[in-house]
């Protein structure tokens, strides 16, 4: 098992209330838990390792929200992915009424990975602030504006962490 | 490269300051810069460098030029009047792309204030403001027929007034996407669609999902791709099409009305 919680160092602050540190498991628990869970990735996930990760989670039947240009990476492949502009989603998720990609509602549940750490935490300070929707932040680094986030990790870690919630996660929205 | 592509899509792009000197410093492989291979005029294709930063008043000055020269209208005193008429009728949008000073912000915003959506870097969401709408909300998508005051169903554009975008790849179909107006005939959105969905296609990967909100009829499609597009809005939207006249009989949330005079200003209505 990887420690994901060790470093969550901050190298500027959004206030006092800081994401909980977040561990594989747990994080693998929530998403089977929500009703409505959805990934949002950002382009950092064209990064080939990264993007095989994306996949998978994926294909356990995570509906995919691809921001920036990352749509590219799942053109072909055979998981649901839309576009969307990162900074719209959080307007759209704010909205109780709005019905989602496929139409069946909001979501309960955001899961962030591969996206710039500073237009991130920004997007999740509305998250934090305004909006009642959990947020987890699989990212390679600590994201303060999550509800919960992995810490500070290096590249192989944060590979074996993605690895362990893909093995421990079962989830299907059909 | 933002610029480059643009200009090869004979967009004219306008630029100042610190962001003309950067695109200056980038030369091909013949060793010429964007400068040298575009024309300096405001003509389609043009690529203009009107100065310093605090220049950009001029670039939002053409676009009042347009109210006056094209329209007719007023120009003293009548801001209102011309920032209705910017948002509702002149394709504009901007950039500000990049980490950027408070300055570039506050331009940014005297551009909303004039009609003209802007585009900011991830960056730029550090200055706390955005102005997204909700393009699933089509209720809200009315704009007033100032021929007789009626309320009348558009397109949502442009989708916001001010937002951020993550990478290039991301701004450039954003940036097509946001030059469609209401006020659009059907060459200028047929166009300006066909910019969208190959910038969709290049950049995304693949068409867009919402191409089909902005097509009021057959004419406004992409001519290459028109009997394709037909197609697809039959089996994926529930259009019907007669396939004999290859013209839309059902599907648009809008009918084209090239004599429609958009605004968001009552007083300005005929009979209000």
């Amino acid at each position: 098992m990887v420690d994901t919680t060790k470093n969550t160092r901050m190298y500027t602050t959004f206030g006092v209330k800081s994401a909980a540190p977040l561990k594989p498991i747990v994080a693998a628990k929530m998403i089977i838990k929500a009703n409505r869970p959805l990934l949002v990735v950002g382009a950092g996930v064209l990064e080939e390792e990264l993007l095989q990760k994306a996949l998978s989670l994926g294909r356990k039947g995570l509906p995919i929200a691809a921001t920036g240009d990352s749509l590219r990476g799942f053109v072909q492949a055979d998981v649901k992915a839309s576009y969307v502009n990162l900074h719209s989603l959080a307007q759209f998720m704010a909205d109780p009424d709005w019905k989602g990609f496929d139409g069946a509602g909001n979501y309960d549940l955001a899961i962030f990975l591969a996206h710039k750490k500073y237009y991130l935490n920004q997007v999740l300070s509305g998250f934090k602030n305004f909006i009642p929707i959990r947020t987890l932040a699989i990212d390679r680094y600590y994201i303060q504006n999550a509800t919960m986030s992995f810490g500070n990790l290096d590249h192989e870690t944060h590979l074996q962490a993605l690895d362990e919630i893909i093995e421990n996660m079962e989830v299907d929205n059909d | 490269m933002i610029a480059e592509e643009m200009l090869r899509r004979n967009y004219i792009v306008v630029t100042s300051g610190c962001n003309a000197m950067d695109i200056g410093m980038h030369k091909d492989e013949n060793g010429q810069t964007l400068y040298e291979r575009f024309s300096p005029k405001f003509e389609k294709g043009g690529f203009l460098n009107v100065g310093s930063c605090v220049s950009n008043s001029h670039i939002t000055g053409a676009a009042i030029k347009v109210a006056a020269i094209f329209a007719g209208r007023n120009i003293t005193g009548n801001y209102e009047e011309i920032a209705d008429y910017i948002l509702n009728r002149v394709g504009a949008v901007g950039l500000a792309w990049g980490a950027y000073s408070q300055k570039a912000a506050s331009i940014g915003a005297g551009c909303n204030r004039l009609g003209v959506p802007v585009i900011v870097g991830p960056h730029g969401g550090k200055y706390r403001r955005a102005l997204i709408g909700r393009p699933y909300d089509k209720e809200k998508w009315n704009v007033l027929d100032a021929r007789n005051g009626e309320v009348m169903p558009i397109s949502p554009v442009p989708e916001f007034m001010i937002t951020t975008a993550e990478t290039a790849g991301e701004v450039l179909p954003m940036l097509a996407k946001n030059c469609i107006r209401p006020s659009d005939n059907n060459m200028g959105r047929m166009i300006k669609l066909t910019h969208y969905m190959e910038l969709c296609e290049k950049y995304l990967g693949r068409m867009p999902d919402d191409f089909h909100v902005f097509v009021r009829s057959e004419a406004d499609l992409p001519l290459a791709k028109r009997e394709s597009l037909l197609k697809m809005l039959e089996a994926e939207h529930g259009w019907e099409i007669d396939w004999k006249k290859k013209k839309i009989i059902k599907g648009p949330a809008m009918k084209t009305d090239v004599s429609a005079q958009p605004t968001n200003v009552q007083r300005l209505c005929k009979e209000a």
